[in-house]
């Protein structure tokens, strides 16, 4: 333990150094953490440099406003059973499922948030797509009979529209894991059957005012939803799905 | 006309003295920081527990929907090497159990200078593997972590601090005595960075909040009360939808308490109840919405902020009580203390009995404050460091 007489010229100049380090490192964490300003623009090729990923962190937590509807995901699948009878499902909705699992639990398991994140982190992709291409993505894009992908046929379509390369992969970055997520959840909610295609949707579904709330026989405003295209099952490797079943598939059944 | 000159630069002087009286002379938030490091590590232990069932789901092979995402984050590709999800099953399982192995050890506070290490690079690569699941608490936690590397925060509570302490009565001297007064100022400097961090996350996410006409009008508790997503107990929370008050009341709430929360602590009676309502408040987020690791996250940091007089004074209180239990436990006579004990001046049980203790302090909630925490200047009443400092 040092007292003030004791100190050395090295203990006062690490200080120093210490403390000039967490300044900045205080400063910092508040101008990327805050409200955006003409302060913390004009820092952040700093602060973003610095932060980024290590302190990487969002308090904008149900902020301005609370996030005030429902975002869901969506799934169906054509199937050909042993017989080879070909037949639609009917749509699931994947949340339902994940939600259930936390019903009334005071230490749930993380897994529930997934379908809302993988819906936010779609429609952000989606959202960035422009002119024709929405059209694109909503229209069905799997195997033909002459043995052409439907992965292709999505590719060379998005090309048509003037996409440019990297746009194409940051879309299909998020597409993919949609369609993904689907496909293994399709594993288990249609089992026995051979997955033909693949359909996802998204949809917001609002929830009923504030100021409605106490009126009898409310009802919540209808489900909007994104209904994207048919598109060839998701390759899935049996690690991942044995991974997948033996948790969703436990769910389901 | 040279009084005020020199009244300034008198002010300066004593400022500066004390100052760095603060960060030198002893480790602030001792048993803070251990009650974090505890918590953190119970955090840990619970939630890895509780996520056994859905582990190759979430962050197992089950999980390759993510892994686009992961290959183009921003992490260091030797991340890749833990958790991988092409790795066999049993490979990943014995590294989770190695992060709950790791858990536990940082509850028992054993080595934790090296433990701290380890289990934030395990840490960060678990939950780097799913980006879609992710919430503030899992970003606070690994910041925080990061700072803890810093911190001395086995002093109290903890194996290391048994160990310390028979080394001191053995006089075997400390290989590392002599820079001591590093550890204490590299202790405060993180003390700092976490008080600070954790009035970012209240203060930014008030800022953000008081822009918006939900939060303005008390009416935003009740929008997230209605989405599925935070539907953890429908009953209740549909419930306090129905009472617009009660709804105004918990909205401003949740909004003021943060925005003033590094103000609150200032002064003892603010402070008590700037961390009963805070604590309140992430108790009922955690239970309501089905966010408890991110609750607890949080106030197992605020934990820092109760002072270490108020600790001690738990421990005095709760110790005698633990100890005898634990007597009771083992079956053997209350007279009969585990080596070193007889030593203990400070009043810390068999350390197997302290840690829990610690939980009991902490649910019991921050009644018992007494003080400025360590964070709010010159602290007399701070005690005396542990043996790594003489």
């Amino acid at each position: 333990m040092s007292t003030a007489r004791s100190r050395t010229v090295v203990q006062r100049a690490t200080m120093v150094v210490v403390v000039a380090v967490v300044s900045f490192h205080m400063l910092s964490t508040f101008l990327y953490a805050a409200p955006s300003s003409s302060l913390s623009q004009e820092a952040a090729p700093v602060t973003t440099a610095h932060m980024r990923p290590l302190f990487g962190q969002n308090w904008q937590i149900f902020a301005p406003d609370p996030q005030s509807v429902d975002l869901r995901v969506w799934v169906r699948a054509s199937t050909r059973d042993a017989e080879g009878a070909e037949s639609v499902s009917e749509w699931v909705n994947l949340g339902d499922v994940f939600n259930e699992q936390v019903r009334h639990q005071i230490l749930p398991t993380r897994t529930w948030r997934i379908p809302v994140s993988v819906n936010r982190f779609y429609t952000s992709a989606y959202g960035a797509l422009v002119g024709q291409q929405q059209a694109v993505v909503q229209a069905d894009h799997v195997a033909s009979p002459e043995g052409g992908q439907g992965r292709q046929a999505l590719t060379q379509a998005l090309l048509g529209t003037g996409a440019s390369v990297s746009g194409i992969d940051s879309y299909l970055l998020a597409e993919d894991a949609l369609y993904l997520f689907g496909t293994q959840a399709a594993h288990d909610l249609w089992p026995g059957t051979e997955l033909v295609a693949i359909q996802m949707s998204t949809s917001t579904q609002g929830v009923v005012p504030f100021e409605q709330r106490l009126v009898p026989g409310v009802q919540r405003p209808e489900e909007q939803f994104t209904r994207l295209g048919w598109r060839d099952p998701s390759p899935v490797t049996p690690e991942a799905r044995a991974g997948f079943s033996s948790v969703f598939g436990g769910w389901v059944s | 006309m040279t009084a005020t000159p020199r009244s300034a630069t008198t002010w300066l002087r004593t400022t500066y003295a004390a100052g760095e009286s603060w960060m030198l002379d002893s480790r602030k938030a001792s048993y803070g920081t251990a009650v974090l490091r505890i918590g953190f590590g119970l955090i840990l232990v619970v939630q890895l527990v509780a996520g056994w069932g859905d582990r190759s789901l979430a962050w197992g092979a089950g999980r390759s929907f993510a892994q686009g995402r992961v290959d183009v984050d921003e992490l260091p590709a030797f991340l890749d090497l833990f958790f991988n999800g092409s790795a066999p099953a049993w490979a990943f399982d014995l590294q989770y159990l190695a992060l709950v192995a790791l858990s536990v050890l940082l509850v028992l506070g054993w080595r934790s200078r090296i433990v701290i290490p380890v289990l934030l690079v395990l840490y960060i690569a678990l939950f780097r593997t799913n980006p879609f699941i992710g919430d503030g608490g899992i970003q606070l936690m690994r910041i925080v972590l990061v700072y803890m590397l810093f911190a001395d925060t086995s002093g109290r509570w903890s194996l290391d601090a048994r160990r310390r302490r028979a080394a001191r009565a053995s006089g075997t001297p400390s290989r590392f005595a002599s820079w001591a007064w590093l550890g204490t100022l590299l202790h405060n400097g993180a003390v700092l960075l976490i008080a600070f961090q954790i009035f970012v996350v209240y203060v930014a996410s008030a800022m953000y909040k008081i822009q918006g006409g939900m939060w303005q009008h008390g009416t935003a508790i009740y929008y997230v009360f209605q989405l599925d997503e935070f539907s953890t107990w429908p009953q209740v929370t549909e419930l306090i939808g129905r009472s617009g008050v009660l709804v105004a009341i918990l909205s401003y709430s949740a909004v003021f308490v943060q925005l003033f929360f590094p103000f609150l602590l200032l002064r003892r009676p603010t402070r008590i109840l700037a961390l009963v309502a805070i604590t309140g408040m992430h108790l009922g987020i955690g239970v309501l919405m089905g966010l408890m690791y991110f609750s607890m996250t949080m106030i197992a940091i605020d934990a820092i902020f109760v002072r270490d007089v108020t600790y001690e004074g738990v421990q005095r209180r709760l110790a005698p009580v633990l100890r005898r239990t634990w007597d009771r436990i083992r079956r053997r006579p209350a007279a009969l203390s585990p080596d070193g004990v007889e030593a203990d001046l400070d009043g810390t049980g068999a350390p197997q009995a302290d840690e829990a203790l610690v939980p009991a302090g902490v649910s019991a909630g921050p009644g018992p404050v007494e003080g400025p925490a360590g964070a709010d200047g010159p602290d007399p009443s701070t005690t005396a460091p542990s043996a790594a400092d003489r």
